[in-house]
C-alpha cells in the first residue's frame, strides 16, 4: 500500500506570526488591559505600596510579541482615560517603553532564560519606564503624582535637589518594586497559561516570590542610599 | 471581600439633554477641552472651563457619582500645590514671598500649581461628565463611524465590560482564599489572588476566540451594528460651535504666548504660606492615613 504525499501545512490567513489565531490575539489584548486596569485596584485591595498596572502589558508582550505589547500599553491609558480623564494619556509612552523591553528581553536577547537574567531585565524595565515617566510627571503634573512617593519627592526638593532629579529619584524607588515584582507575578502567570500560548517562548519556570521580595527589598535600598547620598551632594552644591 | 473602590466606568442612565448629544459631538468637546487646557496658562479660562464642564453635571443628573470621581484630585491636588510651591516646574529666576524654617515658598510655584491643578480638573470633570452620559457601545458606533478599525473598536469596548467582570472575580477569589485562612493582604496574598484571576480570564479567551471565529469575526465585508447612532442638526451645532471656541481660545493664548496671568497675578505671602501648610498638611494625613489603613488588621 502506497501512501499520498502529504502537503505541508499551510499557515492560515488567519493565523499570525506565534501561530496563534488572529480572533484569539483580538480577545487576549483586551483582557491583558483590562486586567493591568484592574491590577491597580487588585494592589490596592491587597494593601500594597506597588502600583501592580503593567502585568498584563508584560504578559502579551512576552507571550503575543513586544509591539502587541505596545498595543496592550496603548490601549490600556487609552481606557484608562474613559474611566478617569485623558491626563493619563501621556502615560501610554512608559507602557509601549515596558513592552517593548519586556517583549524584545525575552524573545530577542533571551533575558528569560534564567531568573538572574530576567531580574536584570525587570530592572531595566524599571530604569527605562522612570527615565520616560519623570519627564511626564513633571510636565502634566508639576512631579506630583498623588501617592507616597510624593513625600519622597518633597524630602528631595527639601535637601536642595531640582524638581526632575528629585521626580526621577523617587520614581525609581516605586518603579523597580513595582516592576520587578510585576515581572515575575507576571512569569507565575504565563507559567499556569495553557502550553499553546507559551511553547515558543525561552522562558525559565517561575520561582516563589519570598527570595524576589528580599532582593527587591535589598535594591531599593540600595538605590535609596545612593539617591540620599545624590540629593544632598546636589543640595551642597547648590547651596 | 468587596474591592474598596469601584472603578467609575458606568454609564449613569438618564434621557437628559447631555444624554442625548451625539457621541461625537461630546468627543469634541472634551478633546478641544484637553487642546486648549493645554495650550494655556491663563488660570481664569482653565477654571471657567472646569465650572462650565461642572454645571453639565446637574443638567445631566450625575452631580452625585461626578463628585465622588473628583476625589481622586484630592491626593494629587494637595501634593502637586505643596511641590510646586517648594520647587516650581517653570524657569528661573522664581519669586520667593515666604518661607518656612530653611525651606523657600515660591509665589510663582503657587500660580504653576494652579494651572497645573485647573488643566487636570477641567480635563477630568468634562471627560467625566461625557463618560457618564454616553453609552459605551454608542460612543463605538461613532468611532467605527469615524473609520477607526472594528478590531480596535471591538478590543476597547471588549476591555470596559471586561473590567468589571474581573473586579467580581477578584473579590470572589480573594474571599474564597480568607474563608481557607490565606492571607488576604499584603504581598503573601499576591500569587494566590493574582495567578487564579489571570489565568481564568485567559482560560475564558479561548472559548470566546472560539465563538468569535465562528461567527466570522475576521471575514471581509461591511460590519453592521445593532445600535444605530444618528447626527441631529442640533449635535452638529454642539459640536462645531466647541471646536470654533476651542479653536479660537487656543489661537489666541498660543498667539499671546500662552497667556499667563504670572506677572498680572500677585499671591500675598500669608496667601502662599496658609496654602502650602493647608496643602501639605492633607497630603501628609493621606498618606499617614493610607500607612495606618495598611497595618489595620
Amino acid at each position: 500500500m502506497t501512501t499520498a504525499p502529504v502537503a505541508a501545512p499551510q499557515k492560515s490567513s488567519r493565523m499570525n506570526r506565534n501561530n496563534l489565531p488572529t480572533t484569539l490575539i483580538v480577545t487576549l489584548i483586551p483582557v491583558c488591559v483590562a486586567l493591568n486596569i484592574v491590577g491597580g485596584y487588585i494592589a490596592s485591595a491587597l494593601r500594597l505600596p506597588v502600583y501592580l498596572d503593567m502585568i498584563g502589558t508584560a504578559i502579551s508582550a512576552i507571550v503575543l510579541g513586544p509591539w502587541w505589547g505596545a498595543l496592550v500599553g496603548v490601549l490600556t491609558n487609552g481606557g484608562s482615560a474613559l474611566i478617569s480623564g485623558p491626563v493619563s494619556l501621556p502615560f501610554a509612552l512608559v507602557n509601549v517603553v515596558g513592552a517593548l523591553i519586556w517583549g524584545y528581553g525575552v524573545r530577542s536577547w533571551k533575558m528569560g532564560r534564567t531568573i538572574p537574567r530576567f531580574f536584570i531585565l525587570n530592572v531595566i524595565v524599571a530604569v527605562a519606564c522612570t527615565i520616560v515617566a519623570a519627564p511626564i510627571i513633571v510636565l502634566v503634573f508639576g512631579g506630583a503624582t498623588g501617592n507616597g512617593a510624593d513625600a519622597l519627592t518633597g524630602t528631595f526638593l527639601a535637601v536642595g535637589q531640582n524638581l526632575v532629579g528629585s521626580v526621577f529619584s523617587s520614581n525609581i524607588l516605586t518603579s523597580l518594586a513595582d516592576k520587578i515584582i510585576g515581572g515575575f507575578v507576571a512569569l507565575a502567570v504565563i507559567e499556569a497559561l495553557p502550553k499553546s500560548l507559551t511553547q515558543n517562548i525561552d522562558i525559565v519556570k517561575a520561582t516563589p516570590l519570598k527570595g524576589i521580595l528580599l532582593a527587591v527589598a535589598g535594591i531599593v535600598i540600595g538605590v535609596l542610599i545612593v539617591v540620599i547620598f545624590l540629593a544632598v551632594t546636589a543640595g551642597s552644591a547648590a547651596a | 471581600m468587596s474591592m474598596q473602590a469601584a472603578l467609575p466606568i458606568a454609564m449613569i442612565p438618564g434621557n437628559s439633554i447631555i444624554h442625548r448629544i451625539n457621541p461625537l459631538a461630546k468627543l469634541v468637546w472634551v478633546v478641544g477641552y484637553v487642546v486648549l487646557a493645554f495650550s494655556t496658562q491663563n488660570i481664569v479660562i482653565l477654571y471657567s472651563m472646569a465650572v462650565f464642564a461642572f454645571i453639565l453635571a446637574p443638567i445631566a443628573g450625575v452631580t452625585k457619582p461626578l463628585l465622588k470621581a473628583c476625589l481622586i484630585l484630592v491626593p494629587v491636588g494637595s501634593s502637586l500645590l505643596a511641590l510646586q510651591i517648594i520647587a516650581p516646574a517653570v524657569e528661573r529666576p522664581w519669586t520667593e514671598v515666604a518661607s518656612l524654617g530653611p525651606l523657600p515658598l515660591y509665589g510663582d510655584g503657587l500660580y504653576y500649581g494652579f494651572v497645573l491643578l485647573g488643566r487636570i480638573v477641567a480635563s477630568l470633570i468634562i471627560a467625566l461628565v461625557m463618560v457618564m452620559t454616553t453609552h459605551p457601545s454608542d460612543l463605538f458606533t461613532s468611532f467605527a463611524k469615524l473609520k477607526v478599525p472594528y478590531t480596535l473598536n471591538f478590543m476597547l469596548a471588549m476591555t470596559l465590560q471586561l473590567i468589571p467582570v474581573f473586579q467580581r472575580e477578584v473579590g470572589i477569589i480573594l474571599s474564597a482564599q480568607k474563608s481557607r485562612g490565606m492571607k488576604g493582604t499584603g504581598f503573601a496574598a499576591v500569587l494566590p489572588s493574582f495567578v487564579p484571576v489571570f489565568v481564568g480570564a485567559i482560560e475564558r479567551v479561548q472559548q470566546l476566540s472560539i465563538s468569535l471565529e465562528s461567527r466570522g469575526f475576521g471575514s471581509n465585508g461591511v460590519k453592521t451594528s445593532y445600535r444605530q447612532v444618528r447626527g441631529r442638526p442640533s449635535d452638529w451645532v454642539v459640536g462645531i460651535v466647541g471646536a470654533l471656541v476651542v479653536a479660537g481660545l487656543s489661537t489666541y493664548s498660543i498667539m499671546r504666548g500662552t497667556w499667563s496671568l504670572a506677572g498680572e497675578i500677585q499671591f500675598s505671602s500669608v496667601f502662599v504660606f496658609v496654602t502650602f501648610l493647608i496643602s501639605a498638611t492633607i497630603f501628609a494625613g493621606i498618606i499617614l492615613a493610607a500607612i495606618l489603613f495598611s497595618f489595620k488588621k
